[in-house]
């Protein structure tokens, strides 16, 4: 019987011994010496394998923030910008084969289906650090947008993941830019602005009866 | 979040080419709304522009760090050959910077070393305690013994080449100089640049220079921590002196005879190395320097290292000898090996070519005439901006035939005027040895 990791392993093993992932779930089947079918009932279609594969990096980039003792103590701007630079070192351990794993269309944003399990992590994630940050003050708490936001983070974190596949520059150093300036961006729009100012300014002369 | 930390380094060619745009468009701004005040007031002095400029490129270049700030920093040690204003302004790049995010810090660490900063040291400061030119420097603490770690900005080596060629049409034209004219120096420029960005280079060059300047007792160059140190940080022993640029700022609280003695000792190891090393330190800007507590002189940052061929060493020097000599036939045959003279020109460019080169010596090597010589007169300083500006100005010095000598000498240049520049700062007079100019060796 076939569980989860084995069928992610054997994956894996099938990438490694002929440099790419099989093409249907019927030569991964043959592969694994199992009929077809009682794999098919499991993972069908493989797209799902990956999604698999995927989600764990997500748990794998969080787990290695947390080796960091300054973890604890970044605020959520630094948390985000941790574990994109995770997410990055985890992928750079298996780059050629994380690489042919995803499948970006031309246009952004229609987003792999590879990122599917990894989405639901990553925002969950995202909404649990925002909510402490507008605990804190670090993020504005804006009515009808902010619901938004730990998507915001993720499409930054896709934006990365593209970033990094095309990025040919020596030990991803451009991908280091990339992540410092997406994250930069989402969290100077998160943090409280001008935008909140001029709110607060509008909503106290209504109140104030001035037209 | 303090939103001070890296207000984004403009890292895409695109955004940085956006950048240069905007400063050429604010400056050629500037040099109408200059020209239009003219009109209706011809009191407008040109330092006015010159300063308005100088704040819109220091801006984008800046914002740019890496290579740009390097520029910046190149352009800064050419103290009296650019307007005042630009001088001042650009003297700024050496400590005005913005800090990395903690999170790249560790991960620079783990990238590089595959370890954290908390577990390489028994503790270390996330907080930078001051920027290097393409990077910032921390404080970190190992068995007791306080370090200093350099970590580098990512995607500088990368950003070299695009930063060179996009900000080559605008400081060219800002100085009159044509780009194909300095094609064959970009290239060593270029190469020490990308040198400097090899940490592991620069420990290797900071360890063999310590080695040979050991018998130099005024000299304290830190110890380097190879295991502590990969190709984007660095890990030296932390030096306690004061840095120069705060020993500058504060001159006159101290006396002429200290200041003498921080003159003497820089000027004794430039020439040594120079002279006898035949290879030099070729960063010489005061942020480099520390006074320390124990009266010696604490240097840093052998990232550009320049290494003179013999051949040059010696054709160079006796150029600057037979001109301070007045011997007209050794200096013609020496600035004919130099390239400052070339078989191809008709006479009359010939006698200009060596009027100005016999003159650029004089004044340039004006102080090895003396014993000891006074840097702090400005008499030196305002000849040689006179002659830059005379020079610039006569129409033959804008063709392609105008920019001369060795590549070479780049280096070589911008280490004596880092090392004039920091001497007339500090108002100094120091002794000078002219030994070496006996020791050279005729061709």
């Amino acid at each position: 019987m076939y569980d989860k990791e084995r069928l992610i392993s054997a994956y894996i093993e099938f990438y490694d011994k002929n440099q790419r992932f099989p093409d249907d779930a019927d030569e991964f089947a043959n592969y694994l010496g199992s009929d077809a079918f009682e794999f098919l009932k499991t993972f069908n279609p493989l797209v799902s394998l990956k999604a698999f594969i995927w989600e764990e990096y997500f748990d794998k980039a969080l787990e290695q923030c947390q080796q960091d003792p300054s973890f604890e103590q970044y605020a959520c701007r630094e948390v985000y910008l941790s574990i994109l630079y995770n997410i990055v070192n985890v992928l750079n351990e298996r780059r050629e084969m994380n690489k042919s794993m995803i499948s970006f269309t031309k246009s952004l944003p229609s987003f792999p289906k590879e990122l599917k399990r990894m989405k639901v992590n990553a925002t969950g994630f995202y909404k649990e650090m925002i909510s402490a940050g507008q605990n804190s003050g670090e993020i504005a708490t804006r009515p009808l947008v902010d619901y938004q936001y730990n998507k915001w983070c993720w499409y930054g974190t896709i934006f990365v993941i593209y970033f990094w596949i095309k990025d040919t520059s020596e030990q991803n150093e451009q991908t280091d830019v990339a992540i410092e300036k997406v994250a930069h961006l989402i969290f100077d729009i998160l943090n409280p602005n001008a935008v909140d100012s001029s709110i607060e300014f509008f909503t106290f002369l209504f109140k104030q009866g001035f037209k | 979040m303090s939103k001070d930390k890296q207000e984004n380094i403009p890292s895409s060619k695109v955004q940085r080419a956006g950048r240069f745009f905007k400063t050429g468009m604010k400056v050629s701004g500037n040099y109408l709304k200059h020209y239009s005040k003219k009109v209706v007031n011809s009191n407008v002095d040109r330092k006015d522009l010159d300063k308005k400029n100088a704040e819109e490129i220091f801006k984008m270049l800046t914002q740019l760090k890496g290579t740009a700030l390097k520029i910046a920093q190149i352009m800064s040690m050419d103290h009296g050959l650019l307007p005042e204003e630009y001088t001042e302004k650009f003297k700024e790049a050496h400590f005005n910077n913005k800090a990395l995010s903690g999170p790249l810090i560790v991960n620079t660490f783990k990238k590089y070393s595959g370890k954290l900063p908390t577990e390489l040291f028994d503790e270390f400061n996330p907080e930078s305690v001051r920027a290097a030119s393409i990077g910032q420097v921390h404080e970190a603490w190992k068995d007791g013994q306080k370090l200093a770690v350099k970590i580098q900005y990512p995607g500088v080596a990368d950003s070299i080449h695009s930063d060179i060629n996009m900000a080559k049409p605008l400081v060219l034209n800002l100085f009159g100089i044509k780009e194909k004219d300095i094609e064959q120096y970009l290239e060593e420029v270029v190469s020490k640049l990308v040198e400097e960005t090899d940490y592991e280079h620069e420990l290797a060059n900071g360890e063999e220079i310590a080695k040979k300047c050991a018998a130099l007792d005024y000299i304290t160059i830190p110890k380097y921590h190879a295991d502590l140190s990969s190709k984007r940080f660095l890990t030296m022993d932390w030096l306690e002196g004061q840095p120069l640029t705060d020993f500058l700022a504060k001159k006159e609280e101290f006396s002429q005879e200290d200041r003498d003695k921080v003159g003497q000792q820089l000027l004794d190891f430039v020439h040594f190395q120079v002279h006898t090393l035949h290879q030099f330190h070729a960063d010489l800007h005061p942020g480099n320097f520390f006074v320390m507590p124990d009266g010696k002189l604490g240097v840093l940052d052998f990232g550009c290292v320049k290494e003179l061929p013999l051949d040059f060493y010696n054709n160079y020097f006796l150029m600057l000898k037979a001109g301070l000599d007045n011997d007209v036939p050794k200096l013609r045959k020496y600035m004919y090996k130099m390239d400052f003279l070339r078989e191809s020109d008709d006479e009359e460019t010939d006698q200009l070519f060596f009027d100005v080169t016999l003159k650029t010596i004089n004044l340039v090597a004006q102080p090895l005439v003396h014993d000891t010589f006074y840097f702090g007169n400005k008499e030196l300083f305002d000849e040689l901006a006179k002659h830059g500006t005379e020079v610039s100005k006569k129409s033959e010095f804008r063709s392609s035939k105008a920019i001369r000598g060795p590549q070479d000498a780049i280096f070589l240049h911008r280490t004596f005027f880092g090392l004039y520049n920091i001497l007339h700062d500090l108002n100094a007079t120091v002794k000078l040895d002219r030994s070496f100019f006996d020791r050279l060796e005729e061709a």
